[in-house]
């Protein structure tokens, strides 16, 4: 069971520098990443979901740091590298960088260099980490883009960033991202750019690849029916907090946390009625930078009571796996106000 | 190999771009045909150009001088042919060491950004205080005229254009996406530097040489005729002109100013029109 186990993530908290101000955007996070499997981070914007993809692949803008906490990343070999310890220019961040977990970017329009070809982009990644000649590279990469149902890869590999739609972009991006066969692909809102048609399209494709050549994937995306969809594990993240964590059935058959509840009920389904209102939780997300003394989704919360108000909640794990930070479920009283 | 047959596509399209810019085209053969004059001066004229004939003076045009002589009886048209190498050279020249110049300021400072920067841009404010004319009156006060002295003083006076521009795209170029995701793929910041976002800035440092070469050419034959550029006896279209100052020849020997004086605008509309045609080319987001 530990063997399966890619990427795990223990009590990460990631902070930063504004002005003389400290944001603590990531506050104590822990997960785990099986192998071949699909982690969905959900959470509204600012929760920290990026920025703890950010901090994986030390990526961070100069302001941000990861403050305490540990990534551990155990690769095909067995061996077990604390990504955390690296310095986040040094050679052994960069070579882990494209090589053992790739990234994916939320806007493809502007994530490719529009002086270079596409082919030219992809290989710059393939021959950073491989030691293989430009014609390898081509042959590889071309193959590549006709898995990603790229038409005519032979002469789209020498086009220009400018020559491609959005959706294209975006397999480009995919290709190069999957071209070093990496154990583990990042997903930052892969789809939040693009129309729902193309979305649907490129989170087959990720599917596939997935079953293809067994990556691992973490997908980040404030959409509910993308987690449903595209699967495994989720974790639901709040104030830099992952609130609630359980597999795909967990989470969406007996959701526990009220954030998560609250989450579920904004989901529109199709054919829902006229007279059916959308649920809503009420209030917005407060500024990154305030601290809470309790919990803090208790402003926002229905269930709240005197306790979430004065101590943060602790993390309760039941028997299942399913994991929640709620004052709920803190043992005893058991789920009372469901 | 494989990098000719990329870059052919993209070439290919400016150039189909460039070609349809009709303005762009006659600014290009209009530049192209003034260079191929200057370097082919000799096989174009039988004479020198520092000849001095005194038996020859002030000739008008005939068959033996297409354009007559100046007063010291040197042939017109050659002098103007081998003017050209010069006139040109020096604005391409300074325009180009000019660039280099404030490409190099403009990455580090667009690069490093904070003190760095702000050091870097007080400096060119400092330069761009000076006037280039008093500048090269210190210059010829020291050092005398001389050509190299007048492409020294272009570069130091003219590098603060394109280190802000190359400053300012470096900046935005930074917050890209594109570079995120480089960082992403494991390529090192050097590479990111000058593979990634030196090759976004040249689009507008190549106009901007263009236009200075322009501009360049103009300021050597205005400071040549007030008498601070190049030597007299070298041959630029302005020194030509400067030749041909006085009220007589101004009056009675029109070829000696309006030749040179044709030679020069000619030169300037051309690499304007050329410049003008370029810009629309390189606007890579179009």
């Amino acid at each position: 069971m530990q063997q399966d186990i890619v990427l795990q993530v223990e009590n990460l908290k990631t902070q930063f520098k504004v002005g003389r101000k400290l944001v603590r955007a990531v506050n104590g996070v822990s997960f785990q990443l099986r192998k071949g499997t699909t982690l969905g981070i959900v959470g509204e914007s600012g929760c920290g979901k990026s920025v703890t993809a950010h901090s994986i692949m030390q990526l961070l803008p100069k302001n941000g740091f990861i403050a305490e906490g540990t990534v551990r990343y155990t690769g095909p070999d067995g061996q077990e590298r604390v990504l955390s310890g690296y310095k986040r220019s040094s050679k052994q961040m960069r070579a882990v960088r494209g090589k053992d977990i790739a990234m994916i970017f939320q806007d493809p329009m502007s994530s490719l260099d529009p002086v270079y070809s596409i082919g030219s982009q992809i290989a710059e990644n393939l021959r950073q980490h491989e030691k293989i000649s430009e014609k390898e590279a081509r042959t590889r990469i071309i193959k590549m883009l006709s898995d990603l149902d790229i038409p005519i890869p032979e002469k789209r590999y020498d086009e220009y960033p400018y020559q491609f739609s959005g959706g294209m972009k975006q397999r480009v991006m995919i290709a190069m991202a999957m071209i070093c066969n990496p154990n583990i692909l990042i997903a930052d809102e892969p789809t939040t750019a693009l129309d729902v048609t193309i979305q649907a399209q490129i989170l087959a494709l990720m599917k596939r690849l997935q079953e293809e050549y067994g990556t691992s994937i973490i997908l980040i995306t404030h959409n509910m029916g993308i987690v449903a969809e595209s699967c495994d594990d989720v974790a639901v993240m709040y104030m830099g907090h992952i609130v609630e964590y359980g597999s795909i059935d967990q989470i969406f058959s007996s959701p526990m946390h009220p954030y998560t509840q609250g989450l579920l009920k904004a989901v529109p389904v199709l054919g829902i009625g006229k007279d059916n209102k959308l649920g809503s939780i009420r209030g917005s997300t407060p500024d990154a930078s305030e601290v809470f003394a309790g919990c803090e989704f208790e402003p926002r919360c229905d269930h709240c009571c005197e306790k979430c108000r004065t101590a943060p909640p602790p993390d309760r794990e039941l028997p299942d796996g399913h994991r929640v930070r709620c004052w709920l479920y803190a043992g005893g009283e058991d789920d009372a106000a469901k | 190999m494989r990098q000719k047959t990329h870059r052919s596509s993209l070439a290919r399209r400016n150039l189909q771009k460039l070609f349809s810019n009709r303005l762009a085209i006659l600014g290009g053969v209009i530049v192209l045909a003034l260079v191929l004059l200057s370097i082919f001066a000799p096989l174009l004229t039988p004479y020198d150009p520092a000849f001095i004939d005194p038996t020859q003076r002030l000739q008008p045009p005939s068959a033996e001088h297409l354009l007559g002589t100046d007063n010291a009886g040197r042939d017109l048209w050659a002098r103007i042919l081998y003017g050209g190498r010069l006139s040109i050279t020096i604005g391409l020249v300074s325009s180009l060491s000019a660039a280099a110049l404030g490409v190099i300021a403009g990455c580090i400072s667009g690069y490093f950004g904070g003190k760095v920067d702000a050091v870097l841009l007080y400096i060119s404010e400092i330069f761009s205080t000076f006037p280039q004319t008093i500048l090269i009156l210190i210059i010829v006060g020291f050092a005398g005229r001389s050509t190299l002295n007048m492409v020294l003083i272009f570069s130091i006076t003219g590098w603060m254009g394109t280190h802000r521009i190359v400053r300012s795209r470096i900046i935005s170029l930074r917050e890209e996406a594109f570079v995120e995701s480089c960082v992403a793929c494991g390529i090192g910041s050097s590479s990111i530097m000058f593979r990634h976002l030196l090759p976004n800035t040249v689009g507008p440092v190549v106009v901007s040489i263009t236009l200075s070469t322009a501009g360049y050419v103009l300021s050597e034959s205005g400071l040549s005729f007030i008498g601070l550029g190049v030597p007299p006896e070298v041959p630029t279209w302005g020194n030509i002109i400067n030749a041909a100052k006085s009220l007589d020849i101004m009056q009675n020997h029109p070829a000696l100013w309006l030749a040179p004086g044709v030679a020069i605008a000619l030169f300037v509309l051309g690499v304007n029109f050329l410049g003008d045609g370029l810009r629309d080319v390189f606007d890579t987001t179009q």
